[in-house]
């Protein structure tokens, strides 16, 4: 066979072995097209930023919750009211004086 | 038209094609599929944007590479296969020269069937380069040079994987 029969004979065979494809192998083919066509649309219609947008509404939320925790009094707040007290130097003396108030009052009461 | 059915349309003109580029390569049906669906999405996902008249080069580079892969990952397993069952540099050799010197006699043994059953089997035998710009040339009409780019080799290792591929495939088919 020489090269002028061969080429001729290469196309048209392969080219009817093309068209007579099993209709399994077809429809596997139309498959794998949908496939890669569908794989396509998320990424033409959704941009890299839309990724950075959903982290930042993520942390804006998460800060968000967490605000109310921060500003609940805590237990050291209430002690520090005992200690604005007790530093008091005119509550201190009134505290030492107690003793002498009870009886000052009773006094008063039976007298 | 909407780029997904232009897409659509190319694809659906290469897709035969592609299929057969792979099933002469890898002689198997699921790894045929497997490599046109890999070479479709990766086409369509790093191309689709390219202009249209440069897909059906695009497409084919991709192709002719998944093809070139998967015979590097069928050689790499075959090779472990062969040494773990002991004959390891009988397998490599075997491996090396199966398509180029597998013996001409099937193929004359089909004399009498179809021509084009036999042409198919001689062209299955071709070495994964020669079968590569011989079925580029011939088949898809591409140049030497189209040719060279989706081999991703240079346009005299065309000349010379297609004049060897040309003479083999002759030798083949001598009895037609």
């Amino acid at each position: 066979m020489n090269q002028d029969e061969l080429e001729p004979l290469v196309k048209q065979t392969l080219d009817e072995r093309k068209k007579s494809l099993p209709g399994h192998i077809q429809s596997a083919l139309a498959q794998a097209r949908y496939s890669a066509i569908t794989s396509a649309r998320p990424s033409q219609s959704s941009p890299w930023w839309w990724g950075g947008i959903a982290t930042a509404a993520s942390i804006t939320l998460a800060v968000v919750l967490w605000q109310p925790v921060l500003t609940t009094p805590s237990v050291d707040s209430v002690g520090f009211d005992d200690m604005e007290l007790i530093a008091a130097e005119d509550d201190f003396e009134f505290y030492e004086d107690l003793e002498f108030i009870v009886w000052l009052n009773e006094m008063e009461q039976t007298g | 038209m909407d780029t997904s059915c232009e897409l659509d349309k190319f694809l659906a003109s290469v897709e035969k094609k592609a299929y057969c580029h792979a099933e002469f390569a890898t002689k198997q049906t699921e790894e045929a599929l497997d490599i046109v669906q890999e070479t479709m999405l990766a086409f369509v996902s790093r191309y689709a944007n390219k202009p249209k008249g440069e897909w059906p080069a695009l497409f084919h580079r991709i192709l002719q590479n998944q093809i070139r892969d998967w015979y590097r990952r069928s050689t790499v397993r075959s090779r472990w296969r062969g040494w773990f069952s002991g004959d390891a540099d009988e397998h490599q050799q075997q491996l090396q020269n199966q398509p180029a010197k597998q013996s001409v006699e099937p193929i004359k043994q089909l004399a009498a069937a179809d021509i084009g059953e036999g042409l198919v089997n001689a062209l299955k035998q071709l070495p994964n380069r020669q079968q590569q710009a011989f079925l580029l040339r011939v088949w898809e009409g591409f140049s030497v040079k189209e040719t060279a780019q989706s081999m991703g080799c240079s346009d005299g290792s065309v000349k010379t994987h297609l004049s060897r591929a040309t003479a083999r495939m002759r030798e083949l088919l001598e009895d037609y």
